[in-house]
């Protein structure tokens, strides 16, 4: 596989530009429930190295996108148009004996409850060294060893005697830290990070989130990391997607989206994460993202649109649904027709 | 634990003072003859009419705190005086009465009401319990409180699975004001919702305080909420208050080392400060075996060798600012 050798070179700069995570036109239906698909016609990249933030309330689509990755869609679910590749190779089409393989070597997940997803009767030492004892075929000794060492990286006090512990005896912050060491048994070259700080607290989310930068920057990891906190996307992106019912509505360069968005629904997260204004006088959203279900075509975010009507374009957001395109900034795509510079309407 | 230090000004402050803590202590057992000190020593008033901010990490005995004050079990040793009047031991009919002034917003809306129950099953009952006899009358006073809290009354014949978790935080909010309150203790109010769905609530705590007179405790450990909607803020840690101050005095200038550390990490998109927090070691310390000296020590970035054997008092740090730390002068 090629994406042994890169790998081992981490950052080489020949590799900075290859697209590890490329997902074209996804849509996944549940075929036996009403309402359209939760993910429909999603394009979302990570090349080598790069962090990129998946962001948007709860219900757009999210967490199903990271499963859709790991092909670990929940029953009931099929992807009925599009592909998932990583690095090259399309998800859907991999064997179950693949996908096995591709899972914790190339791609590893992180989610939001560590302390659910840790088995509380077997010994922290065993569960790290589980995916690395199936992909990298490493002896129990040594398996022992390296269990250590990732324990002792991922910042975790007195490693060997946390190893044989069990996970019930860990506190949040230090489960999520072995759910990190866990994911990273088996040097996966992407990590898909399902708010994996939301049930810790912010100290321990500032160190967590500290430990994945520098993860990044020592093993050339890529991240995905699903949240809704606007915070931990300045704190740690290089780049933003934002997803609406089930699309990418604008992506770009994380300072970009922050100081020039121009899609109103990241106008819209931004300035409702912000807390700032008087007291009661708050902005908000108006109206809730599962009014985007309902609609079959134009643009799904209409309801809950201020922008539109401003410009006199309802009628033309309510017929055509507008493509992602480049806008103005470097890098920087836009699902609007507000938003539409000069340049992109071609 | 330093005697009160505001005792001087009780005559003058006491109309103001809604409810005061005189070193308030919960112990749990723990087993094998040891004891968790969640809550040990915390001496505070809350005033009238304010929203006084209680932040803190897991684990520091916050929500202990706030359960203690309700009386939701027995404290261990200190008092709590309500309106002027001891309640620490406070019983029966008279408990149940105070139960009606004083209500609690619980962090989780999805786990708050009984999933087999409709909401308008779960907001008649405390009306029930609380001698509301007549049907149209609970049935009047429960639909009002829906149109305060903006909700449709169509909800009421919903079941919690039905609903989103913001129409679920207002319900918790509805049922928890239906007894007309004069004092909610909301814990992490908005920390399981979305940003969006976070400023409604917080827009409309803030109008059913001031439309209800509400003297609200906000327990939270998202300091931007805080900052939002607090007039005083106290941090705790392990089981203590180490700094009270206005609001705007702590966000500016924080005198405890914890405290900067706290508002560090939380302000995540306010520019990060990477080597505050980088200077903040490990997790809080349990609080079965606690450290000698100042609490804090173990993980401050500023801590010296008298910090491992005395245990800072109170110091005035400002007209309205106090803070518990050895060397707060010289940050």
């Amino acid at each position: 596989m090629t994406g042994t050798a890169a790998k081992s070179a981490s950052t080489g700069d020949s590799s900075v530009d290859e697209l590890l995570l490329d997902v074209r036109g996804l849509r996944v239906d549940f075929p036996e429930v009403p309402g359209g698909p939760p993910i429909d016609g999603l394009d979302l990249q990570v090349k080598r190295g790069e962090i990129v933030a998946l962001v948007g309330e709860s219900g757009s689509g999210k967490s199903l996108t990271a499963l859709s990755i790991m092909g670990l869609l929940p029953s009931g679910a099929v992807i009925t148009d599009g592909h998932a590749f990583l690095d090259g190779e399309d998800v859907a089409e991999m064997t179950p004996r693949r996908l096995n393989e591709v899972r914790g070597h190339k791609v590893a997940m992180l989610f939001q409850q560590p302390k659910v997803m840790l088995d509380p009767t077997a010994r922290v030492g065993s569960q790290v060294a589980e995916s690395m004892r199936q992909h990298l075929k490493v002896s129990r000794p040594e398996a022992r060893k390296r269990v250590v060492r990732l324990l002792k990286d991922v910042g975790i006090p007195e490693p060997e005697r946390r190893a044989s512990a069990f996970a019930y005896q860990l506190s949040g912050g230090m489960a999520q830290r072995v759910m990190i060491a866990a994911a990273l048994g088996a040097d996966p070259e992407l990590l898909i990070a399902d708010e994996p700080t939301t049930a810790l607290d912010v100290t321990v989310q500032a160190q967590i989130l500290e430990l994945l930068r520098q993860k990044r920057e020592t093993l050339g990891l890529s991240i995905l990391i699903i949240t809704h906190d606007l915070g931990i996307v300045t704190a740690l992106a290089d780049r933003v997607a934002v997803m609406y019912a089930g699309r990418i509505v604008e992506d770009g360069p994380t300072r970009e989206i922050f100081e020039n968005a121009q899609h109103p629904y990241t106008r819209a997260l931004v300035r409702a994460s912000l807390l700032e204004g008087e007291r009661g006088r708050l902005f908000t959203l108006p109206g809730s993202i599962t009014q985007a279900r309902a609609l079959e075509h134009g643009c799904r975010f209409l309801p809950r649109c201020a922008v539109a009507a401003e410009r006199g374009l309802t009628a033309r957001c309510a017929g055509l649904e507008p493509a992602l395109s480049e806008c103005a900034g470097h890098d920087h795509h836009l699902r609007c027709y507000a938003g539409e510079r000069e340049e992109a309407v071609s | 634990m330093s005697a009160r230090v505001d005792t001087a000004l009780d005559h003058v402050a006491v109309s103001d003072e809604m409810m005061s803590l005189d070193s308030l202590v919960k112990h749990f057992p723990a087993g094998g003859g040891r004891t968790v000190h969640s809550v040990d020593g915390v001496t505070i008033s809350v005033r009238r009419g304010e929203v006084l901010g209680l932040v803190g990490e897991s684990g520091c005995g916050k929500s202990t705190l706030a359960r203690t004050i309700l009386r939701a079990f027995p404290s261990t040793s200190g008092r709590i005086t309500f309106e002027g009047e001891d309640i620490t031991k406070v019983k029966g009919a008279k408990l149940k009465t105070l139960r009606r002034t004083m209500q609690f917003v619980f962090q989780d809306p999805y786990g708050a009401f009984d999933p087999r129950m409709t909401l308008g099953a779960s907001l008649d009952a405390p009306l029930r319990h609380n001698g509301v006899r007549a049907r149209s009358a609970r049935d009047s006073r429960v639909r009002e409180m829906i149109e305060k809290v903006g909700l449709e009354e169509e909800i009421l014949q919903r079941l919690p699975a039905q609903c989103s978790g913001g129409q679920l935080q207002r319900m918790v909010i509805a049922r928890a004001l239906l007894l007309r309150p004069t004092f909610l203790i909301c814990d992490e109010p908005t920390s399981a919702l979305d940003a969006s769905v976070r400023a409604q609530i917080l827009n409309l705590l803030v109008e059913l305080k001031d439309e209800l007179d509400l003297t609200l405790v906000l327990i939270s450990h998202d300091l931007r909420v805080v900052r939002y909607l607090c007039d005083r803020v106290a941090v705790m840690y392990l089981g203590r208050i180490v700094e009270v101050a206005p609001r705007d005095e702590l966000f500016s200038s924080p005198r405890h080392p914890y405290s900067k550390v706290l508002l560090a990490a939380s302000m995540l998109d306010d520019g990060v400060d990477h080597l505050t927090i980088a200077q903040l070691r490990g997790e809080p310390p349990s609080p079965i075996e606690l450290p000698t000296g100042c609490r804090f020590h173990p993980r401050c970035p500023v801590a010296q060798d008298i910090c491992t054997t005395q245990d800072p008092a109170k110091s005035q740090a400002g007209p309205d600012h106090t803070v518990n730390c050895h060397f707060w002068q010289q940050q």
